[in-house]
């Protein structure tokens, strides 16, 4: 873009320097409040330097910059200012973008309680940023998959920096009494340890083996061989099952330990630079990113990070971390009456690069299904 | 049949007058200026402006714009 600038030229004629400036092909573009020794005149910028070149006694002085070079300089003239703003801009979009306030317009207090805690599992608490329509949905549908049986109906309204929610809840079907007769049958093959049974005949009793599919339970009430009544029969069956487990480890196997010392920090990330707002000074951590920010037009990113401070052990006895990985893996697919009764080991195996161990696990867990007669 | 060169680049002298302004295209050169006098040498002759607060308006290398109470135009050979 070509810019112009207005002087002011002073001198003894400056008709004498018009003369000079058109000799030397210098365009004037606006001769203004022309006197005897001084006159404004508009010219290119680029000929600035020429005209200094030229002027000899003539006193040269810029009143005014147009154009690009105008806007130029009005930008690093006021470069603290436009900088300051567009920190403030960047902060704005920033605090616009955080929740202020959750309502929930119902009054149980339980289940907006529980609401509250479901929604800060899926990142909507006070202070975290704002979902998108799309998020909420699935917030939503989460939830409700999740509480199928308490939740009928679930909306998530975002108010400006804040979001409304309101639910209808499920009515139970506890009072919906089913008239269906059941007998309880084995669901897999063991040992019966406990019977907890509130209504119906026991045909195995403790210490019995059963398999899948036989009746522990019978609805049939019988006396002497014939058949006297019926009734659903109601309750639980515990018993002992075995499971055989595998388990492999690298042999260089080494333990992360969380030592308990996190730090809750921010990160901006400029084109190719990343900038941590506070740093930590662990030796070995484990880093959980999450982008918060985050513009395809703008190169900037801002994530919250989570950095956990961890202890690595490598000197570890291999057999016991096998033990306890393969209770584990048992104890992931018990319910709350369910234990594990012991354990045998049965082989482990070494080599160059593995160490494999195979148990034995003998669990009690309820092993009794219903079955409609 | 049309010159192109000259279609294109013009350099024939052209002096247009509006009002009390005088617009000279393809001039060589300024001679005098002065509030009552502008002297301007062209190719074919020298073309001398009289009048009262004379004043240039524009200038570029080929062209000037000047105005004021201009009450005289002469061509000298």
């Amino acid at each position: 873009m070509n810019s112009k600038i207005k002087i002011k030229v002073i001198g003894k004629d400056v008709n004498r320097f018009l003369i000079r400036l058109n000799k030397n092909k210098i365009n004037v573009y606006q001769v203004s409040n022309k006197k005897n020794n001084s006159c404004y005149l508009i010219i290119d910028y680029c000929n600035y330097s020429n005209v200094l070149n030229i002027k000899t006694i003539y006193e040269i002085e810029i009143v005014e910059y147009l154009g690009a070079i105008r806007l130029k300089n009005n930008i690093l003239k006021n470069k603290v200012f436009i900088f300051a703003l567009l920190i403030c801009f960047i902060i704005l979009l920033f605090l616009s973008r955080l929740t202020y306030s959750i309502k929930v317009t119902t009054n149980d207090k339980k289940m907006n309680d529980l609401l509250i805690k479901e929604l800060k599992e899926e990142g909507i608490y006070k202070f975290s940023f704002l979902k998108n329509y799309n998020q909420l949905n699935k917030i939503k549908n989460n939830i409700l998959k999740k509480y199928n049986d308490k939740f009928e109906w679930l909306e998530i309204e975002r108010v400006g920096t804040g979001y409304i929610i309101r639910y209808e809840q499920r009515l139970k079907s506890d009072d919906i009494k089913d008239i269906k007769t059941y007998d309880i049958v084995a669901k897999k093959n063991g040992r019966i340890i406990n019977l907890d049974i509130e209504s119906g005949q026991i045909l195995k009793n403790i210490n019995e083996y059963v398999n899948i599919g036989d009746i522990i339970v019978s609805s049939d009430i019988k006396l002497n061989e014939e058949i006297k009544g019926s009734i659903s029969a109601k309750g639980k069956v515990y018993g002992e099952v075995w499971y055989k487990v595998n388990v492999k480890l690298p042999k260089d196997y080494y333990l992360k330990k969380y030592t308990g010392k996190y730090v809750n920090t921010y990160s901006f990330a400029l084109i190719n630079k990343k900038i941590i707002l506070k740093k930590d000074k662990f030796h070995d951590k484990i880093v959980n990113e999450k982008q918060i920010l985050k513009n395809n037009l703008l190169p900037i990113a801002i994530s919250k990070l989570e950095i956990k401070e961890i202890t690595i052990k490598k000197d570890i006895n291999l057999k016991e971390v096998a033990i306890n990985e393969a209770l584990n893996k048992i104890k992931a697919n018990l319910n709350d009456n369910e234990y594990i009764l012991d354990y045998v080991i049965i082989d482990t195996k070494k080599n160059n690069s593995k160490f494999e161990m195979n148990l034995f696990v003998s669990v009690c867990e309820d092993i009794g299904e219903y079955l409609v007669r | 049949m049309i010159n192109i060169k000259n279609y294109f680049s013009d350099n024939r002298l052209k002096i247009t007058i509006i009002e009390n302004k005088i617009s000279i295209l393809n001039f060589l050169k300024i001679l005098t200026l002065s509030e009552n006098e502008i002297i301007i040498k062209t190719e074919i002759n020298e073309i001398i402006i009289g009048g009262k607060k004379l004043s240039v308006l524009k200038l570029f290398a080929d062209e000037i714009l000047i105005g004021g109470n201009i009450s005289k135009l002469e061509f000298r050979c």
